[in-house]
Order: C-alpha cells, then structure tokens, then sequence
C-alpha cells in the first residue's frame, strides 16, 4: 500500500476553501440560540456566525455545551429557544440533512459490519455517495476492507468514520472531539487526512477539542462556549491580534491601577511575576513587557475567567436590524 | 491512485436477496436475529408436517372425521384414544408456540433502538441523507415484516395441524392454546410485542434493561390478554327448568359446581363451547350461588330446594363465537400496535 499522503498544510490552504464557497449564506448562523436538558441550559442565548470556508475550533471546558451545539446543527436534538441555520436552512430540512456530516466523539460505527459493509450503508442512505474518496480515506490507512469495525484500532476507527462523513460529501463537517483518544502519531496522520480532504472538498468545518496548541495550526477560526454562552467567535488572527499579553514583576497585591481603562480577561499573579490579558482599549501605558498571545495562552486565560465579556469578530456577529425580524 | 478502482470484491459478492437503501441496512444490522427466527420457523415446519401426517392418518385409519368429544356414535369411541396419543404433543407444543411473541419482543424489539442508543450508532443512523421518520419507519416496518410473515407463518402451520382435530381434542378449542396460537391473534401478538419491545427500548437506552421490562410487560399483557378474552363477543346465556344426571364433568365454571344439575341443550357434549360460569335459577328467576347448600350429598339437594331452586343458568361461548372473537382481538391488538408505533415515531423525532 502507498504511504499515507502526508500534505503539509497551513494558512495557504485558506483562499482555496473560501473560493469554495459558493453562496453568500454562512455555514452556521444562531440566533439567540437556547437549549435546555430538564432543568439545565446547556446552551443559552447564542448569536454567532461561522463564515463558510473555515475551519474553526469549537473550544470550551467540558460541559460548556460543545456537544450540544454540535448535536443542534446535526438535528441530533431541536432547539428550546432560538434558531440555527445552515447555509441558510433549518437543520432539519433535507436539503441541510446532505450538506451536514457528523462525526461522534464515541465515533460510532455498527457493531459487525465490515469496513466494506460500513462504506455500503453510506452508499445505502446518501444520494451524493462519493465511494472514491471514502475508500482512498480507507485505503490510506492501510485498512482491510473485510476487517470488523470491532476489530479495528482508536486510529483505524476514526479514518472509517472520516470515510463515512467524507463520503457524504458534506460542505459542513461537524466533528466532536475527533482526536481526543488518539495518540500523537495518529493523530498527524487523522489531521493530514481530513486536511487534505477538507482542502481538496472546500469543506467547512467546525470541531470541538481539547487539543488546542495541535488546532492552532489547522484552524483558522475559533468558537469559544463557556457556561453555554459564546465567549469569543471569529477568525484566530483578529481574536488575537485584539489582545495584550503583559507582564511585570510587582510589588502590590491587587495589581497595578493602570489597567482600569482596558478590558482584562484575567490576571495572574506567581510569586512577584504578575502578568494579564488585556483587550487594549487604547494606548497601554506603564512599564510592561507586552506581546501579542499565543492561542493557547489565550484560551487558558479565558477558560480562568469565563465570565469575561464576549469578543465577536465582524464576520462571526449576526445583524441586530435581522435578529429583530 | 487506486481511488477510481472498483468496489473491493467484498462488496461485490452478496448472498442473499438484493436488498438496498434502509431495507439492506436493518436487515444487515438485525440479519442473526432474522435467520435464526427462519431456522426455528423450518424447524417447526418440518415438525408440525411429520406430525400432522400421523395424525391425519391415524384419523383415517380409525374413521374419527366428524366426531365429536363423547359422541354418542360407536365410531367415536376412540375419540378418548385419539386424544391419549395426539393431545399432549400438540397442547405443549401450542404453549411453545405461545411463547413467540414474548421472545420477538424481548430479543428483536427489546435491543432494536436501544442498542444503537447505547452504543452511539443512532447519531450515525440520524445523521445520514434520509430523514429520520423514514430512517425509524424502516427500522420499524423492516423487523414487522419479517415478524408478519415469521408468525403468519407458525399460525398457518400451527392451525393446519389443529384443525382436523378440532372437535377431538377436548379442551383445546377455546383456552390460551390454540385461541392465541391460530388464526391473526398470533401475529398480531407478535407484533404489538415488537414495537412495545421497542418503543421500550427508545425510552430506557439500555439493551438489558429494555429486554427484562419488555419481558414483565409481554407477561402482564399476556394475562390482561387472557383475563379480556370473555368479554371479546356478547356472551350467550340458557336457563333450564330442568335438571338432569348426564353431567359430563367439563371444565369447572369459577366454584360453581353443579352435579346433576347440567341444562339439558347446552351444547357442552362436543366441548367446543366454552363455558364461562353456571348456577342455579330460583322460581323468581335469581341466580343462586349453590355453595350455601354444598354439591354431591342428598342434604344439598334438599337444600336447594328450601332455597328454592327450580332450574339453572349458564353462560357461555358456542364454538361459532370463536372466529369473531378471534377478529376483535387480533383488532384490539392492531390498534395498540399502531399507537405504540405511533408514540416510538414521535418519540423518535421529537425526544431520543
């Protein structure tokens, strides 16, 4: 068998995938989007927009409503309040049902089947049926076609079920957690794989994870849930070229006064070394050490503070003038 | 690049029927369960051919057609020989066959929903290009029809062997076996028995779970089933002013015990009907339980005339009563079956 295409990928991928979309409608827009388990909102009042094209990480601490999201936009669950669309349609339309694939955090596949048979129940339900591109996915994994689905290991399953959604030939891809019990090497190789699909299709994605400094790389957009409320939505560059990493050694307890003026996401103090994330508000003044934040940094610092105030980019607001109709 | 090679020969060679879409998947998914429901249903086949052949010769070899149980024709008295050497293989096996309907709702409908809610595989089945109404409509209607011809089948069978001794075998016309083994009460038994399995397993989640409730619901169903059966057809009633000594010892009506006291015309010699309770008549035309008077002794004979009794009462089911009740059952059983099945559709669409 040939070698798994290893493909390098990165920001150069990006114009091809925008080219790819054809319709000016988003691949998901809420709006004041709620849903509610019994007694519990897993996700309350939601207003983003995920531009078509991207390939966005769905990030948030467990049980923020990731999952949920996921589930809403893949008609897995209706929503209590609000409304989600789809370039442009209900989830629960057909048209939408062939545009969307999603693929489980358990990547479930059905217990004695063949890898085969399991290609065939794709080709059974999906008219679009692109057999091609699921068995290259297949094929490239070094994978039997005639091996059970319970036989295979955490990376083979997930390759099946990327066939699967692949095969579907979607133009979202909602993927929860697709690499959480993978371990690093196949975890390049799951990555490459759905990069260079994603590359070739035009496909938009949307992936919860945990992985964030492996996604920095791979994602060019970013969804942040905390408590079931979008914390900050929009392109990664933009999100973090709008904060300021500082830091000082410093004396006092209740950190200098100087920040009052800026919006700060959180503040840590290790021994005398203080440091904050900032969104700058205008000139930072004082004596600082400043640079912009790595995603990861960024994350964590509002994962600490989920109860800062919400950062949506241009394209990833929903209009208010709509929102009211 | 291989990509544009054609199917894997895997795919390629299918035994089996052609089946596509939905219908291949279920059948695909549940596919142990059909065939070994198809081996048993062979099985029981060639059993009840063997069988019935013995039968129908032995039938013939003693010349029985037409009799009834304790007819008075000299040729029927083999009728209670005939009886010693058929009656007991077809009356267990009959129990058997009653049991059908527990096992489909218990191994096919019990795991049907809630395995793939429990394993995950009901993200993917809903996530597909076909919607979810048509998605549950398969995995519903596909296992109801492979139950449907599955149980017509053993219903056919079992009453192509009953019939041409259903006047011979005493007892075995009106009670849980054969009512609930001929005709459609079978099947559908058996199919209001797999969607409740299912519509069990929706709610539950859990394969096991699902099948030991499936399991307590079908037996309670089954004795609701057979406590209803009475009430299915307007009960026939006759009172004697008479009361005679040819008390034949047919089944015990419910305590009511009546020696030497059997109407005359009740139709009970050919035990094709079925008695449902008897006692005496007063001169004002009341029921009179005898048990304040006791049975058998010259002193309770004395004592129902003090209480004056002047004849008895007794109702029943005469043999032409048990197609139509067969209908209204299998009726009822139907109109469950569709709001079970309506509930696991919507429970589908709008809650798992």
């Amino acid at each position: 068998m040939n070698e798994p295409a290893h493909r390098p990928f990165g920001p150069d991928d990006g114009p091809g995938r925008i080219a790819a979309a054809d319709d000016g409608a988003p691949a998901l827009e809420a709006r004041g989007l709620g849903h509610r388990f019994r007694k519990h909102w897993a996700l309350r009042d939601c207003d983003f927009r995920l531009p078509a094209g991207r390939i966005c990480a769905l990030v948030g601490p467990n049980g923020a409503g990731k999952t949920t999201l996921l589930s809403l936009a893949a008609d897995l669950l209706e929503p209590t309040r609000g409304r989600l669309r789809v370039f442009g349609d209900a989830p629960s339309t057909p048209a939408s049902r062939g545009r969307v694939a999603f693929m489980g955090q358990r990547k479930p596949l059905y217990p004695g089947f063949t890898v085969a048979e399991m290609l065939r129940a794709g080709r059974e339900l999906n008219p679009d049926w692109d057999h091609a591109t699921a068995e290259r996915l297949v094929r490239q994994g070094d994978i039997s076609f005639t091996a059970k689905v319970g036989t295979l290991s955490g990376g083979q399953r997930t390759r099946v079920a990327l066939a699967l959604a692949f095969g579907k030939r979607p133009r979202l891809l909602l993927l929860d957690e697709p690499m959480s019990d993978l371990d690093p090497l196949v975890r390049h190789e799951i990555t490459a794989a759905l990069m260079s699909e994603v590359a070739e299709h035009g496909t938009t994605v949307l992936m919860s994870t945990h992985m964030v400094s492996e996604m920095d790389q791979v994602c060019d957009y970013l969804l942040m849930i905390t408590g079931g409320r979008v914390r900050l939505a929009g392109e990664v560059d933009t999100i973090l070229a709008a904060h300021t990493l500082l830091s000082s050694r410093h004396r006092e307890t209740d950190g200098p006064p100087d920040l009052a003026s800026h919006i700060v996401v959180s503040t840590k103090t290790v021994g005398e070394h203080f440091s904050a994330l900032i969104r700058p508000q205008g000139p930072v003044t004082g004596r600082w050490a400043r640079h912009e934040p790595g995603l990861e940094e960024l994350l964590i610092a509002y994962l600490r503070a989920p109860d800062s105030t919400p950062l949506l980019t241009a394209s990833a607001r929903v209009e208010a003038s709509e929102e009211a109709a | 690049m291989s990509a544009t090679s054609p199917l894997p020969a895997t795919v390629r060679t299918r035994r089996g029927p052609h089946l596509s879409g939905l219908t291949w998947l279920i059948w695909r998914q549940h596919r142990s369960a059909f065939w070994t429901g198809l081996v048993l249903l062979a099985v029981f086949a060639a059993f009840v051919v063997t069988r019935r052949s013995g039968m129908v010769a032995d039938i013939d070899a003693h010349n029985l057609a037409g009799c009834v149980y304790e007819s008075p024709e000299a040729r029927c008295e083999e009728v209670n020989a005939f009886r010693g050497r058929f009656y007991d293989v077809m009356h267990y096996t009959g129990l058997l066959v009653s049991f059908v309907p527990l096992v489909i709702g218990v191994f096919l409908g019990g795991p049907l929903l809630s395995r793939e809610l429990e394993n995950g595989t009901y993200a993917l089945s809903c996530t597909q290009s076909v919607s979810r109404t048509r998605w549950i409509a398969f995995k519903l209607g596909v296992p109801a029809l492979v139950t449907l011809i599955g149980t017509s089948a053993v219903a056919a069978l079992y009453t192509w062997w009953w019939q041409p001794a259903d006047t011979l075998m005493k007892g075995m016309y009106w009670y849980e076996s054969p009512f609930n083994n001929v005709g459609v009460v079978p099947v559908a038994l058996s199919l209001l028995a797999l969607v409740t399995g299912a519509a069990i397993g929706m709610v539950l989640r859990r394969p096991v779970a699902a099948m030991a409730v499936t399991c307590a619901v079908a037996v309670v169903g089954w004795v609701g089933v057979n406590v209803l059966r009475p009430l299915l057809w307007p009960v026939r009633e006759v009172t004697v002013d008479r009361i005679t000594a040819d008390y034949f010892g047919s089944p015990i009506p419910l305590g009511h015990l009546i020696p030497n006291a059997w109407p005359t015309d009740l139709p009970n010699k050919s035990y094709s009907a079925w008695n449902l309770d008897s006692g005496y008549l007063t001169s004002s035309g009341d029921h009179f339980t005898s048990g304040a008077c006791g049975d058998f002794t010259a002193a309770s004979a004395k004592c129902l005339k003090a209480h004056d009794v002047v004849g008895a009462w007794a109702q029943y089911h005469p043999a032409s009563h048990f197609w139509p009740m067969q209908w209204v059952m299998a009726g009822l059983l139907l109109a469950v079956t569709a709001a079970v099945t309506a509930f696991a559709v919507w429970w589908a669409r709008h809650r798992a």
